[in-house]
Order: structure tokens, then C-alpha cells, then sequence
């Protein structure tokens, strides 16, 4: 008797082989090409219509506030729960109300700080922040990134992001060097930056100072005066995965106990 | 590439090795080693195994390869991911790819004025050959006014 194979057949893998089969020309099963017979069973089923369309998940990275280590995740997602440290957090988006804001905050996804809304307390964390408007007091952490608009009026002392971008028509020219991961230019930045990642000048982007990072790269178009040290070699290793114990044998693939040898048969005693 | 483009297009090959000054009207493609300064009213393109040791006063030059020197061009300077620039540049329109190693000084200023060629050797273009990495030195007579930098002198 034949022995039956058995094979787990996921959405995906159904769709890829679909997309697979009417790239090599074997038609579509289920739509056929207008000349074919049609099935006696009726019009195709409406299912494989959306072959055409099908849109892979979106990834996100996310950086957990408490160990700073990234996360990847897919699709949509409402709460986080960091892989290293198993920090959690809601991971909604939040625009915030016109005037002052007080209350503490911790999101995985991002904040919005709009033109008319000042931060005068607390303890904003998340993951992206956008800032149009003021800040007079509280704190500011963007685990991941900082956008800031044009009508935008940090403090620096207060603020920590990992990277930051300006957007159009912004002038930023902070009083202290910029220490960060990434240094995404759209507006005009004038001072001195220390990264560990990249420098991108877009067209409408600008940058004077000093500059010492691992990368740049600048779009034809920006602008860049400036005493540039610019090596790969600046780039921080890659975190190390960390040593897990090897996972445990499961029973069936233990070694067999040794087989006794054979025993040279006994002499006969008395013989 | 046009084959207009090719007819005037010298082609110093990666076996050979020149010291001097390279002069051309023309363009020019470096796959080889050259000790000396270029001069060119083209486009000059240095390959990836192309390296200059010198001063490049250029309409606009392409780095694949490893550049020792300053870098005049009128019009446009594009930098490979796999170049390797120690020295200064002065351009109207600059391009860089990730992945590029670049120390020294750099002025670009696409809305500025129009970028004035010096008739005479750019200053430093010596100094570079014994300059060390990590240490990017002022680019010093080339420079114009930058309210950026003076200011951070300043602070620091």
C-alpha cells in the first residue's frame, strides 16, 4: 500500500501557485481564457479573482522603550509585546487634541503633536513622532524617529530620538551636536551632527556644519557645506543573536542505549 | 552612451599607470592608476578600479574608484557607492550614493553662484597626500563664507 503524503497548503502558497500557473501559461483555473469550455459546474467562483491583487502584509519595526532593541512585526497588530524583554504596549496612532497636553504617554506607533498643541507635561514615548507644534515642558521620547515640521519648536534638552527628519521649509539649527542613528534632510539643517548611520540630503534638503557618520547619501539638488567624515566603518556591528540553550531532543530522536555485546558464551562449568 | 560621446572619450586602461598631468578637451574614462593632476572640460568617469593621486579641475566627473585630492568641477560631482574620496570637493550639483567613504570638505551649493574654476592648482591638493583619515582638514583659501561652520568653531 502506497503511503500518503500529507502537505500543509497555507493561503499564500495556494495564491503563489495560482500566480505561478498562469505565469507559465497554463491559464488560469479560474478564469478561463474566453475560447475554453466552460465547466459544467458553472461560472467560476469569484474566489481566485483577487490573484491579481493580492498585497503582502506591511512590515513595521518597532523599538521597545525599555531595552531598545528592534522588533519586527506584520499586519495589523493592536498590542506589542517587545521579543527581548516582553515590554508591552498598546501600538495605536494618536493626534493630539488642540492646546496643552499634560498626561503621560506610551504608544508603539505615532504621535501627533499638530500645529495648535503645545506639550506642557508629562511623558510622551512612542515610536514615530510628528511635531508641528510647541514644547514648553515634559518629555519627549521617539524610540525610532523624529519628524519635525515646519511650525515646529522642540526642546532639546528634553527630547531623545534615534532619528531624526526635518521636513520641508524647516530651519533647524540646534545649539548642541546632533548624536543619533539616521539624519533625513528635507529642510535646512545648520550644525553639527554625529551618526551612526546615515546623512540623506534630499533635493529640497540642506546641511552646513560638521559631519561625522557611517553614510551619506544626497539626492542631486541638496545642499552640502560642510567637513564631512563619512566611513562604513562607523556603522555599529550587528547585535549578536543571543545564546539560547539548545533546545531539547525530543524522544523519538534519542539514540537507541547501546546494545550489550555479545557475551563470548560461557564455558561450561564442570564440562 | 552615445556614440558621439564615445569617439571623444580617452580610455586609460587598469594596466596602465600614469605620472603627470593628464590634459584632455575631452571626456575621459580612468580604469587605471594616475600620480598627477587632471585637467578636463569633459566629463571624466574614474572606475572601480581606477585611482587618482592628485587634483581633478573637471566639467564633471563620475567616482567609482578611490580619489586622493581635491575636486573642482563646474557642474556636477557624482559619487559611487564604492568610491572612496580623501580630500576636498566644489561643485554646483552634487550626487552621492550610500556607501561612500569621504573625508574632507565639501561646498555645494546648488542655488549659490555658478562654480568659478581656479586657473591655478586648487591649495591642499599636496597636503591631502599625507593627510590621515578621520582627520578632515579645512578646505582654507576655497572657502567661502559659511555661517554654519563659523558658527560651530565658535561653540566647540
Amino acid at each position: 500500500m502506497a503511503s500518503k503524503k500529507t502537505k500543509v497548503v497555507d493561503g499564500f502558497t495556494a495564491i503563489r501557485a495560482a500566480q505561478e500557473a498562469a505565469r507559465h501559461g497554463r491559464g488560469d483555473p479560474v478564469r478561463p481564457e474566453p475560447g475554453a469550455e466552460k465547466s459544467a459546474a458553472g461560472p467560476p467562483s469569484k474566489a481566485g479573482s483577487r490573484v491579481g491583487r493580492t498585497v503582502m502584509p506591511t512590515k513595521r519595526e518597532i523599538i521597545c522603550p525599555e531595552c531598545g532593541l528592534p522588533t519586527e512585526i506584520t499586519g495589523k497588530v493592536q498590542l506589542f509585546v517587545c521579543n527581548h524583554c516582553r515590554h508591552r504596549m498598546k501600538l495605536q496612532d494618536v493626534e493630539m487634541p488642540e492646546g496643552d497636553w499634560k498626561d503621560d504617554l506610551e504608544v508603539g506607533g505615532t504621535v501627533i503633536v499638530p500645529t495648535n498643541a503645545t506639550l506642557a507635561g508629562g511623558k510622551i514615548t512612542a515610536n514615530d513622532i510628528v511635531l508641528q507644534g510647541k514644547m514648553n515642558g515634559g518629555e519627549v521620547r521617539a524610540c525610532r524617529r523624529l519628524t519635525m515640521g515646519a511650525d515646529a519648536k522642540p526642546d532639546w534638552v528634553r527630547l531623545k530620538t534615534l532619528d531624526l527628519e526635518l521636513g520641508a521649509g524647516v530651519n533647524l539649527t540646534p545649539g548642541k551636536p546632533i548624536e543619533g542613528r539616521h539624519l533625513n534632510l528635507h529642510g535646512k539643517f545648520s550644525g553639527n551632527a554625529i551618526l551612526t548611520g546615515t546623512l540623506t540630503v534630499h533635493a529640497d534638503g540642506d546641511f552646513s556644519g560638521k559631519l561625522r557618520a557611517a553614510g551619506l547619501q544626497v539626492e542631486e539638488g541638496g545642499g552640502l557645506r560642510a567637513q564631512l567624515d563619512v566611513k562604513p566603518e562607523y556603522a555599529p556591528p550587528p547585535p549578536k543573536p543571543k545564546n539560547r540553550p539548545p533546545p531539547k531532543r525530543p524522544s523519538k530522536l534519542r539514540e537507541p542505549p547501546p546494545k550489550a555485546r555479545p557475551s563470548e558464551p560461557r564455558k561450561k562449568e564442570g564440562s | 552612451m552615445s556614440d558621439a560621446d564615445n569617439q571623444t572619450r580617452s580610455i586609460i586602461s587598469s594596466e596602465v599607470e600614469i605620472i603627470g598631468t593628464v590634459k584632455t578637451s575631452g571626456s575621459i574614462q580612468i580604469e587605471g592608476r594616475v600620480e598627477g593632476e587632471i585637467l578636463s572640460e569633459g566629463d571624466v568617469l574614474l572606475g572601480k578600479s581606477g585611482s587618482v593621486k592628485g587634483n581633478l579641475r573637471v566639467n564633471s566627473v563620475t567616482v567609482a574608484g578611490t580619489i586622493q585630492g581635491n575636486i573642482q568641477a563646474k557642474d556636477r560631482i557624482e559619487l559611487k557607492s564604492t568610491a572612496r574620496l580623501l580630500g576636498d570637493i566644489k561643485s554646483k550639483r552634487l550626487a552621492v550614493e550610500d556607501g561612500v567613504t569621504f573625508v574632507g570638505n565639501s561646498e555645494v551649493n546648488p542655488t549659490g553662484q555658478p562654480i568659478k574654476i581656479d586657473e591655478e592648482a586648487p591649495r591642499g591638493g599636496s597636503d591631502n597626500e599625507g593627510r590621515k583619515e578621520g582627520q578632515p582638514q579645512p578646505q582654507g583659501g576655497n572657502q567661502q563664507g559659511n555661517p554654519g561652520q563659523q558658527g560651530q568653531q565658535g561653540r566647540k
